[in-house]
């Protein structure tokens, strides 16, 4: 027997599970057990337990199933019209009547003290209110309208910071080195910033209101175009960019006829694609006040209106499923 | 300058012996080498002739695209220097000299996006104003000029407007050398410009070439490594290996000798064939 035949026979395949594997295996459980407890997850399925118990029949009722009951039964039905009384219209004009709305007199008891007799007795008062079948719908829409404006202008300003951005961050056509590190740091900076987080602060020194949103979103969307439009530059086919060159052309030359021609549709994808997601973060930005649809929803949510909420969500829902389908065909169109 | 002698054709060859001499294009103790890497260039001598077609000859990585691209001044050298009417090109870069070089490419360096007119005006974006070409608003003395050329490269105008990326590989050779003609040059550097052709429209490209430097006085020098097109268009033979020229002669004088110093071992049955059908890629 030769010695590779007698080593060959020796060998033996390693086995399926090897005592590293269980040890990790082991340490990952452990790990994820420990984590679980911090993260109450515990308490968790106990509530879903409980829950799944009550959709079956075995208990009465549970944390989760409360909850829902309670909510859904305040949200629906949606909120859509709007009630006021006309003594609050100033200059109420009964024969000119907004579209969609009639006038209706409602009845209200009220209890108070009547000086003569000292006991409390109940009054029966009416009043004209006016109501806007519509209104609400049309409120929320024009919040809608205003996300949507906070959505474009971010994206607009994004666009324009973003090119000279680029160009100055990009490693073929920076100025120098320094630039180039600068730049991209910034860029990096902005794109790490939660846009919740700058547009608390942006409300701070703005105010409530649009001005905040469409900053906190602009800057974040610099983040991103910022480094993509830089990528774009650099990832050009340098083809062109030599031919013009070798004319004697300047670097800005070079950029309008060997560079951007090329990436336009790119940059074009690139930003209707931050505009889809500015105008979905616009939604989210206005809870924190930064205008929008997203501030009225909040307000609402803060004094338990949930009927006024879910038609807020449902209106949210629509616009930005209609966003997708339009910017996924705009995106097709251009690249 | 060239465009008198463009008009003028009748008497531009008596026009160019007399100025044989100033007007040349020269290369002097020229070398090339990359940062810490290999010499690419060694110690050159060349002297181009207004109006002669020149054909450098070698194989891949000889060094010819290198030598165009120093003329252009898209490379730096090393050492040496690059004259032009007894001018020196390198160093600050006159920018007015320089303008009396341009380019063809092997890839076309067209921007694929632009129309075929943009392309060819882009040739004198570097004299116009900058913010005319900014906008693509050149003037029209400008335009009438870019049409001029292509019709002088057989263009038809229905091209005029479309993109560069949707013409064929021929007309786009077509549009880059239109592009090179609009600064009116005294030398055209053509690096390989039908390495991505069919034979067929090789052919025509080399004939337009070949014929636009006699018509107009313009010095050619084209870089090549198929060696039946090098003799059939050349008035004078230039072949390169490993950065040095070690052939300079007249097409008939390229021996069976010669083509082994310029390639190496004798020429493979795959080069003979190449060089046959004109195309290699």
């Amino acid at each position: 027997m030769t010695q590779t035949s007698a080593s060959a026979a020796n060998w033996k395949a390693k086995p399926i599970i090897s005592t590293q594997t269980i040890l990790i295996v082991l340490a990952v459980l452990i790990t994820l057990g420990a984590s679980a407890e911090r993260m109450k997850l515990d308490t968790f399925f106990e509530q879903a337990t409980q829950f799944a118990g009550q959709m079956v029949g075995l208990n009465e009722t549970s944390q989760i199933g409360a909850s829902l009951q309670r909510i859904t039964g305040e949200m629906f039905p949606l909120a859509i019209s709007e009630q006021t009384p006309v003594s609050d219209i100033p200059d109420f004009d009964q024969n000119e009547l907004p579209l969609f709305s009639s006038l209706e007199i409602q009845s209200r008891e009220i209890s108070r003290l009547n000086p003569d007799t000292l006991q409390l007795e109940t009054l029966k008062e009416e009043d004209a209110v006016l109501i806007e079948h519509f209104g609400y719908l049309f409120f929320l829409m024009e919040k809608m309208l205003e996300t949507v404006e906070i959505g474009v202008w971010a994206t607009l300003f994004a666009v324009l910071v973003s090119v000279p951005l680029a160009i100055l961050g990009s490693q073929n056509f920076a100025p120098h080195r320094a630039i180039y590190l600068l730049i991209r740091s910034a860029v990096s900076f902005l794109r790490a910033m939660p846009e919740l987080i700058s547009a608390l602060f942006l409300v701070l020194c703005f105010g409530f209101g649009p001005v905040a949103g469409i900053l906190a979103l602009g800057l974040h969307g610099v983040g991103f175009l910022g480094k993509f439009f830089a990528e774009e530059i650099e990832t050009s086919d340098p083809k062109p960019q030599e031919a013009l060159k070798a004319l004697g052309a300047s670097p800005l030359t070079i950029l309008r006829l060997g560079v951007f021609p090329q990436i336009l549709p790119a940059l074009l994808g690139l930003s209707i694609y931050i505009l889809d997601r500015n105008i979905r973060m616009a939604t989210v930005v206005g809870l924190v006040g930064a205008g929008g649809i997203g501030q009225e929803l909040r307000g609402r949510y803060d004094l338990f209106e949930y009927d006024r909420v879910g038609t807020a969500l449902l209106l949210i829902f629509v616009v930005i499923l209609a966003l997708d389908l339009a910017s996924a065909q705009i995106r097709k169109r251009v690249t | 300058m060239t465009a008198s002698a463009a008009s003028a054709i009748p008497d531009a060859t008596s026009q160019q012996t007399k100025h044989l001499n100033d007007h040349r294009l020269s290369f002097t103790g020229l070398s090339v080498r990359y940062d810490r890497g290999p010499t690419i260039l060694q110690n050159l001598n060349l002297s181009l002739a207004p109006g002669e077609f020149t054909v450098l000859l070698g194989a891949s990585g000889s060094g010819k695209t290198t030598l165009i691209k120093t003329a252009v001044g898209l490379i730096r050298p090393a050492s040496g220097m690059i004259s032009l009417n007894g001018s020196v090109l390198s160093g600050k870069r006159p920018k007015q000299l320089r303008s009396k070089l341009s380019m063809i490419h092997q890839d076309f360096g067209l921007s694929p996006r632009l129309s075929v007119i943009q392309n060819v005006m882009a040739g004198v974006a570097a004299e116009t104003n900058l913010f005319r070409v900014m906008l693509q608003a050149y003037p029209r003395t400008i335009q009438r000029r870019a049409i001029e050329r292509l019709v002088d490269v057989d263009l038809s105008p229905e091209h005029f407007d479309r993109r560069a990326r949707d013409l064929s590989g021929g007309q786009k050779q077509r549009v880059g050398i239109a592009r090179a003609l609009m600064r009116d040059p005294e030398f055209l550097l053509a690096d390989e410009p039908i390495a991505s052709l069919d034979p067929m429209t090789a052919d025509r490209v080399m004939t337009l070439l070949k014929q636009l430097g006699r018509q107009r006085g313009i010095g050619v020098l084209c870089s090549l490594h198929q060696i039946e097109i090098a003799r059939q268009f050349s008035d004078r033979i230039v072949g390169m290996r490993h950065g040095k020229i070690v052939f300079d002669g007249a097409p008939k004088d390229l021996s069976a000798k010669a083509l082994e110093k310029i390639f190496g071992a004798p020429p493979s049955p795959v080069e003979m064939l190449s060089s046959q059908t004109g195309a290699l890629s």
